[in-house]
C-alpha cells in the first residue's frame, strides 16, 4: 500500500482530475484547495479529517523538506510524504 | 505527565489517579482538541495543578481535582486532547470512555478561537450526543492578533449553548465563565445533520431498535453514528448492556451486522461521508459569525494580499508579533539551518548549563562546601554522641547512611542538576520548539522505526525516563510505542545522570565526544535492528505545529517547581531504601558477596574491582549509580579511559526501579523483563567493547 502510494505518478490518470495534484507535489507557496482525500487507508483517512484536513478547505504547501509542511486555514501541519499523499489539492 | 502532587489542601488524594475527591460533586469535564488550553484552564478552576506547555499531547491522563464556584464545589476534571468523540489514539480512548460514564454537570468544550471552523464540528458532536455545554474560546487574544472576529452571542443563538471568550493563561474572561457554570442549564436543542442517503436511515433504525436498551451516557443518535464508524467503545457498551439484558450474543441488538452492511454499501468509508456532511453545517454557521472568511476563497494572490493587509491593519499590534514568529519558524524548520540550532540549544541548554553548571559549579559547592564541609560533619559529630551504638551510626551517618549518602545526594546532587534540566526543558517546551523538532528528524527517526513525534518523549527521557516511558502513550502504533519504551530504558541517559557524567567529562572533551558517539551509535543500531526485527510497519507522521510562543515565566516557574518536587519524591525513598538495603547486606555478608559477583564484569570491562559498588548502586537507580561514579572520580581513583568505559556503561545500564515499574504498566511485566534482561548483559559488553578498542588503539585520554 505504502509503495504503491509512492510510486504512484501525480498524474495517475484514474485518481486525478485535471487540474489536481497531490499535496506531495504541489507548487510551494501557491494557495489551492483540497479537492478530496485518498480514502484507501481508514486510519490516516479518519486522522486527517479530525484534524481538520477536509476537502473545501484552502491549503498553502510551505516547505518539502525536511517534512512536508502545510497550512489549512489558520493551522500548520508537519506530514511525511506518505500522509502528503493522501491529500489532493486543485488550483 | 500530569503530576498531580500539588494539593493545597490535603484531602485530594495526590498519588491515586484513579481516585475521586468527591463523589457526590457535581462534575465539570473539561474536553477539546489537544493544545487548546484545556489545563491551563483546569488550573484556573481548581485547586490542583495540571502541566502546561505548548505542543499537542501534554496530558495523557485524566487529571481530577476540586474546585468552588460561587458557593458551590465542584469537581474538575481534565482530559487528555481529544479530536473527536471517535478516538484514534489510546489517549483519545481514555477521554471518550470518561465522558460516556461520567454524567458530567456540565462539559466545557474549549477550543482555539483562531481555529474555530476546524473545533466546531466537534462542538457538534457533543451537542448529537446530547451533553450538557459550554462552548470556551479560548486563546482570544491569538485570534485577535490575526485579525479574527466572532459573533459570539450570535454564534451563541445558533447552537442554544453559552459561548464564552477567555484568555486562560492570563486568567482573562475566566470570572465570567464561572458565574456561566454557576447558572448552567442545559439546553434541549440537538443540531439536526443530514447525513444522507447511505446513513440517516440507518440511524433511525439504530435509533429504534435502541428504544428500550436504557441510557448509554450519550445520545443514541450519537451512539449509533460511532456505531457507523465501527467505534470499538460504542460496540463494548452494546455488549455491556446485551449482558445486562441477559444476551449472551455477540451482536445482541443485531447492529455489527447493520454497521458492516452499512460500509459494504457506501462507496467510500462512512466516517468521510459524516466528516463531510458536519463540517458543512459548521461551514454554513461560520459564514453567520464570522462573515469575513471563507474558505473556499481561492481568489487570485493579489485579492488575497488586499485581504490579509486589511486584516493586518485590523490588528496593528499583533501583526508585527506574528511577522517575528514567523521567521524564527522558518529557520527552526529549515531543512539546512534547523540543525545548528538543535546543536546551539543542546550546548547551552544542556552542556553549558545542566552539565557545566548545575552539575559542576553547583554541584560541587553543595555537595563539598555545604554538606561534605558542614552539614554532614556536624550531623556525624551530634549524631554519635547521641547515639552511642555503632550499628546505628552506620545506618545513619556511615559510609552508605541515610544522611551521608541518600539525603546528600538526592538534595545536594540530584536536585539540583534535575532542577536544571527541567527549567530548560519547560522554556523549551513553552516556545514550541518541541512540534518543530519533530518535523525536522522525522526523516531520520523512520530509519529506527519512530515517527518525529517520538523525539518528544525522547528529549523527556533526557529529563526523568520514568515520565518519558508514560509519554510514549501519544505515540500511535503499539510497535513505535515498544520501540521507544526500548530505547528509553537503553541508552537515553537521565538528567542526573548526564549531568554527572557531563561535570566529569567535561574537563576531557576526546572522552566526552567518544561517550556521546558511543550512546548515539547505541541509539541508532538497537532502534534500526528493533525496527527490522519487530513485525509491523513503520508508522505515519502528522502533526499540528502550534504558533511559537513566547514562554510565561509564571508557567515555567510552577512546572520546574512541580517536577522537582514529584521528582524529589519519587527518589528519595529509594535513596533511602538504598542505604537501608546495603547496611542489611552488610550485617548479613551479601553485600560483599554481591560486590563480589559484580566485580567480575567490572574487571572484564577494565574497571578497578572498587567501581562494582557504581553498578550495584545502579541497580537501585541509574542516576545513583552515577553519583557513585562521581564520588569515585573526586577521589581521583580512575584514569580517563576508565571514566569512559564506566560512562558508557553506566548510561546504557539498567533503568532505575521507577522507570521499570512504569514500563510494566505502560507493556506488561513480561515486555519489561525482556527489556531488562537483554540491556543488562549489552551495557557491560559495550563497555567492553569501549575498553578492548581504546586499549588496542593505545587511546590515553
Amino acid at each position: 500500500m505504502k509503495t504503491k502510494s509512492v510510486l504512484l505518478p501525480p498524474t495517475e490518470p484514474v485518481r486525478m482530475k485535471p487540474g489536481n495534484t497531490s499535496l506531495a507535489s504541489m507548487e510551494p507557496k501557491k494557495r489551492g484547495k483540497i479537492s478530496h482525500l485518498e480514502t484507501k487507508n481508514p486510519g490516516i483517512l479518519q486522522k486527517l479529517m479530525a484534524m481538520g484536513v477536509l476537502p473545501g478547505m484552502p491549503v498553502t504547501l510551505l516547505r518539502r523538506k525536511p517534512s512536508y509542511l502545510f497550512e489549512v486555514d489558520q493551522t500548520r501541519y508537519a506530514v511525511d510524504r506518505e500522509i502528503a499523499d493522501h491529500i489532493f489539492v486543485s488550483y | 505527565m500530569k503530576l498531580p502532587y500539588i494539593c493545597s489542601k490535603n484531602d485530594c488524594c495526590c498519588r491515586n489517579t484513579g481516585c475521586d475527591p468527591g463523589t457526590d460533586l457535581p462534575k465539570i469535564v473539561l474536553v477539546g482538541n489537544p493544545n487548546v488550553g484545556k489545563s491551563s484552564l483546569f488550573n484556573s478552576l481548581s485547586e490542583s495543578y495540571a502541566v502546561v506547555s505548548n505542543y499537542p499531547g501534554t496530558s495523557v491522563e485524566i487529571t481530577r481535582g476540586k474546585g468552588r464556584i460561587g458557593n458551590r464545589e465542584y469537581e474538575i476534571i481534565d482530559t487528555p486532547g481529544m479530536y473527536s468523540l471517535h478516538p484514534i489514539s489510546e489517549e483519545e480512548r481514555v477521554s471518550q470512555r470518561m465522558l460516556f460514564g461520567e454524567k458530567p454537570y456540565v462539559c466545557l468544550h474549549v477550543v482555539d478561537a483562531r481555529n474555530l471552523r476546524r473545533m466546531l464540528p466537534f462542538t457538534v458532536q457533543l451537542l448529537e450526543a446530547r451533553l450538557p455545554l459550554i462552548l470556551v474560546l479560548n486563546m482570544m487574544d491569538e485570534a485577535e492578533d490575526r485579525g479574527i472576529e466572532i459573533d459570539r452571542a450570535k454564534l451563541s443563538r445558533i447552537l442554544e449553548v453559552p459561548v464564552f471568550g477567555t484568555v486562560s493563561s492570563e486568567k482573562k474572561g475566566i470570572e465570567e465563565l464561572k458565574t456561566a457554570i454557576a447558572d448552567f442549564k442545559p439546553s434541549g436543542k440537538v443540531p439536526k445533520i443530514e447525513y444522507g442517503k447511505n446513513i440517516d436511515p440507518r440511524l433511525e433504525e439504530i435509533e429504534k431498535r435502541l428504544e428500550d436498551a436504557g441510557n448509554f451516557g450519550i445520545s443514541k443518535r450519537a451512539l449509533g453514528l460511532l456505531l457507523l464508524q465501527e467505534d470499538r467503545t460504542a460496540f463494548e457498551k452494546l455488549r455491556e448492556k446485551g449482558k445486562e439484558k441477559g444476551c449472551e450474543e455477540k451482536d445482541c441488538f443485531g447492529l455489527q451486522a447493520l454497521a458492516e452492511e452499512a460500509s459494504k454499501q457506501a462507496d467510500c468509508p462512512l466516517t468521510y461521508l459524516i466528516a463531510l456532511q458536519r463540517q458543512t453545517y459548521v461551514n454554513g454557521i461560520m459564514e453567520q459569525v464570522m462573515p469575513d472568511t471563507d474558505p473556499g476563497d481561492t481568489e487570485g494572490p493579489g485579492r488575497r494580499k488586499e485581504k490579509s493587509e486589511a486584516a493586518a491593519k485590523k490588528a496593528k499590534p499583533g501583526a508585527k508579533k506574528i511577522g517575528l514568529a514567523e521567521n524564527i519558524d522558518s529557520i527552526l524548520t529549515h531543512p539546512v539551518l534547523g540543525i545548528p540550532v538543535l546543536f546551539l540549544v543542546l550546548y547551552f541548554g544542556l552542556y553549558r548549563f545542566v552539565g557545566v553548571f548545575a552539575a559542576g559549579t553547583v554541584v560541587d559547592f553543595l555537595e563539598n562546601a555545604v554538606f561534605g564541609e558542614h552539614i554532614n560533619p556536624w550531623i556525624s559529630a551530634q549524631f554519635t554522641a547521641l547515639v552511642p551504638y555503632p550499628l546505628l551510626q552506620d545506618l545513619f551517618v556511615g559510609e552508605y547512611g541515610i544522611i551521608t549518602q541518600a539525603v546528600t545526594y538526592a538534595i545536594a546532587l540530584i536536585l539540583p542538576i534535575v532542577g536544571a534540566f527541567f527549567l530548560v526543558f519547560s522554556i523549551i517546551e513553552d516556545t514550541g520548539y518541541l512540534p518543530r523538532l519533530a518535523l525536522l528528524v522525522d526523516g531520520m527517526f523512520k530509519k529506527i522505526g519512530l515517527s518525529g513525534r517520538a523525539v518528544i518523549p525522547m528529549v523527556l527521557g533526557f529529563g526523568c525516563s520514568t515520565m518519558a516511558t508514560m509519554v510514549t502513550r501519544t505515540l500511535e502504533t503499539k510497535r513505535e510505542r515498544l520501540i521507544s519504551n526500548i530505547l528509553l530504558a537503553l541508552a537515553i541517559p537521565c538528567s542526573a545522570q548526564l549531568g554527572i557524567i557531563l561535570s566529569i567529562l567535561s574537563g576531557n572533551p576526546k572522552g566526552l565526544l567518544i561517550w556521546a558517539g558511543v550512546i548515539i551509535l547505541e541509539f541508532i543500531f538497537i532502534g534500526y535492528l528493533a525496527a527490522k526485527v519487530l513485525p509491523g510497519k513503520n508508522p505515519t507522521f502528522i502533526l499540528e505545529l502550534p504558533p511559537l510562543r513566547k514562554p510565561r515565566l509564571s508557567n515555567i516557574a510552577v512546572k520546574t517547581y512541580s517536577r522537582m518536587h514529584w521528582y524529589f519524591l519519587e527518589v528519595l525513598p529509594l535513596f533511602v531504601m538504598a542505604s537501608v538495603l546495603i547496611w542489611i547486606g552488610k550485617l548479613t555478608g551479601l553485600f560483599a558477596l554481591a560486590l563480589k559477583v559484580m566485580e567480575y564484569p567490572t574487571q572484564w570491562i577494565g574497571l578497578p574491582t572498587d567501581a562494582a559498588a557504581v553498578f550495584l548502586f545502579g541497580f537501585f537507580r541509574r542516576d545513583l549509580g552515577a553519583a557513585g561514579l562521581y564520588g569515585m572520580h573526586d577521589s581521583g581513583f580512575l584514569t580517563g579511559v576508565q571514566l569512559v568505559v564506566a560512562a558508557v556503561t553506566l548510561t546504557l545500564f539498567m533503568p532505575c526501579i521507577a522507570q521499570f515499574m512504569m514500563t510494566i504498566k505502560e507493556r506488561g511485566l513480561k515486555t519489561a523483563l525482556a527489556i531488562s534482561g537483554f540491556i543488562f548483559p549489552s551495557a557491560f559488553l559495550a563497555g567492553f567493547i569501549v575498553n578492548t578498542l581504546l586499549d588496542a588503539l593505545g587511546v590515553v585520554l
